[in-house]
């Protein structure tokens, strides 16, 4: 009811103006969802029925599971490796003066801003040059290089938090510098840790563009319907973006309220 | 780790310790000796070396010179981990994310105490510090006296050959710091552990300790019982920094066969140190100095400024010849009133001796 109230207060073309940007955004994700349920194979207006065929013809399509399985596995690995090494980078760089750590994170943050593409072109030559075949093992270290900067700018924030004297406790308590670590550092940090590898596992289950450039024979679900598009208008195609829509979009919210709940 | 503790030996033994930051001298050669069962307080303003020494005791410093002894053994390269002290921080520093219980129990854990013993110590100890009922609240919904006690229970549950305590009161307001003041003391005295106490309140450091040492720019002044460094100071810092004190020079001359301290044309006593012919610094506390009608013999001269009820003193403001004097008397005495002409005297034992005057 309270809520309610203090909607009212918002002036109407406030809500006007967000309301517009709202179906902006997302009317394409509601018509892609709306058509994984289509009953005709027609990609149009009149609505003609709800039907799960297309989610059948995934499911029973040994192409589609297979990139569903392999986009699972880049996903999981680049979660774990990028979790553990943004920790182990976050506490590097904790310690050091505030000068030494912008410029390490300066450094740290340049795959953020570098271009996608030139990226993922760059990293082709590179591995042709090195005699590494293009694959999913290819693939996951790229999206690993990809998604380090965003995890290690949510743990070295909570870094910037923790209270190092708690060690200190810790220590005086006769506890070993690695026993101290697991016992107060990582579960007061965890929260963040957890988080930012759901937010890694989500960039990693929708990258199309290193994926595109590296992964050779071993395509990964966008790649896959990157290739439908192509081919035809194939209405599986709904179904396969829906099903990454609800998967990528539940590791972002679970990832959301994770770093949020970390509040020490 | 389970030393046998060597009870003949003190408790800790510093030994021409040495600590500096960079070319900042922290700790200059600072010798010390603390008791079995003492309560030992390191008092000092901030920046003095205190907790630079406690850390050092704590073995989160380590001394460039010197050694440290605990025991009797040699704990001087031995890291916090693996010494038989444990130590009171300042500010708590609590886990956030673990119940009382198992803050409390923490080092006991490490220590791969049994769980069962681990839960009656445990219990034990949160009921000798008064915090039993919050056994199962997580540290962090616990207000600051709280956690104070926790605190130490979390430090004491381990039996620790010492407990060091860096200004642990210092977060809490007055009246609750009064409480735990007592509560330290009494604690202290009931389980036999030496206390070493790092405080900046004097009031605190007197009313608690069995000894006191005084603390300034890195160097340790003087050591004693609460009285002795009261009383007799041996030092001029210490003198100024523990309690009220009236400084003044005096021209010091025979008088009638007498060494006496001149001032305003009456003798004063002098300490026995004084010399002929030289002028001496001399100080008494404001308590130990009486207040009477003018015109006593062989006492100094002034006019009350002005007067001040404390309760249970009177509080006088005088102006003499050596400058403003503090005087305070039994609120029971006869009061005299601002512009009054008084005298002022004392004992031969109030005077405390600060040495030749630098002219």
């Amino acid at each position: 009811m309270r809520r309610l109230a203090r909607w009212r207060r918002v002036p109407w073309p406030s809500i006007l103006y967000v309301g517009a940007v709202l179906l902006f955004l997302f009317a394409p994700l509601a018509i892609v969802v709306l058509f994984s349920f289509h009953s005709s194979p027609r990609m149009a207006f009149p609505f003609q029925g709800f039907s799960l065929r297309w989610y059948e013809e995934i499911f029973t399509d040994v192409e589609v599971v297979r990139a569903m399985g392999r986009s699972a596995i880049a996903a999981v690995t680049t979660g774990l490796v990028t979790a553990i090494l943004g920790t182990l980078a976050g506490l590097g760089i904790v310690g050091l003066s505030s000068r030494t750590k912008g410029a390490v994170m300066f450094f740290a943050m340049i795959p953020m801003s570098f271009p996608a593409l030139l990226f993922a072109i760059g990293l082709a030559v590179y591995y042709r040059e090195l005699g590494v075949g293009f694959s999913l093992g290819a693939t996951i270290a790229g999206q690993i290089i990809q998604s380090l900067p965003f995890v290690l700018l949510v743990i070295s924030a909570t870094l910037d938090r923790f209270r190092f004297s708690l060690i200190e406790a810790a220590r005086d308590l006769g506890a070993g510098a690695f026993h101290a670590f697991r016992t107060i550092t990582l579960p007061i940090i965890l929260p963040a840790v957890l988080g930012s590898m759901l937010l890694a596992m989500a960039l990693s289950a929708d990258e199309f563009i290193v994926a595109f450039f590296t992964a050779g024979q071993d395509k990964t679900l966008p790649l896959i319907m990157y290739g439908r598009i192509n081919i035809k208008l194939d209405p599986s195609i709904n179904a396969i973006g829906t099903v990454l829509l609800v998967v990528t979009s539940a590791l972002a919210f679970i990832s959301a309220r994770r770093t949020s709940k970390e509040s020490l | 780790m389970s030393a046998t503790p060597d009870s003949t030996s003190p408790a800790i033994e510093l030994v021409g310790i040495e600590k500096a930051y960079g070319q900042a001298p922290a700790v200059r050669h600072l010798d010390l000796t603390i008791a079995q069962g003492e309560f030992f307080s390191l008092l000092g303003p901030s920046g003095c070396g205190k907790t630079t020494t406690l850390r050092m005791m704590a073995g989160f410093e380590f001394p460039d010179a010197g050694s440290i002894r605990l025991d009797g053994h040699d704990v001087t390269e031995v890291p916090a981990h693996r010494r038989q002290v444990n130590l009171v921080f300042q500010k708590y520093e609590l886990f956030p994310h673990m119940t009382v219980r198992r803050n409390v129990g923490y080092g006991l854990k490490v220590r791969r105490v049994p769980r069962a013993e681990i839960d009656d110590r445990v219990d034990e100890m949160l009921e000798t510090v008064g915090v039993g009922a919050f056994a199962d609240r997580r540290a962090d919904q616990l207000s600051g006296g709280q956690q104070q006690r926790v605190a130490l229970a979390r430090a004491l549950v381990n039996r620790p050959r010492a407990l060091l305590l860096d200004e642990p009161l210092s977060a809490l307001d007055v009246k609750l710091r009064k409480r735990m003041q007592l509560e330290l003391k009494s604690i202290q005295e009931r389980l036999g552990t030496t206390f070493v106490y790092v405080t900046h309140d004097q009031e605190e450091a007197l009313l608690m300790s069995d000894r006191i040492g005084i603390m300034n720019d890195g160097r340790l002044l003087q050591v004693g019982t609460p009285r002795e460094i009261y009383g007799t100071p041996a030092d001029p810092f210490v003198a100024d920094f523990v309690g009220e004190l009236n400084a003044f020079e005096v021209e010091v001359r025979k008088v009638g066969g007498r060494v006496s301290g001149v001032v305003d044309g009456s003798p004063v006593d002098v300490p026995s140190s004084a010399s002929t012919g030289k002028r001496w610094r001399i100080a008494v506390r404001p308590e130990r100095m009486e207040v009477g009608p003018a015109g006593r013999k062989d006492a100094l001269h002034g006019r009350v400024t002005e007067l001040n009820y404390l309760g249970h003193t009177l509080q006088y403001s005088v102006e003499t010849a050596v400058g403003e004097l503090v005087v305070r008397a039994g609120a029971g005495d006869v009061e005299r009133e601002p512009g009054s002409a008084v005298s002022i005297w004392w004992a031969a034992d109030a005077v405390i001796d600060l040495g030749e005057a630098t002219p």
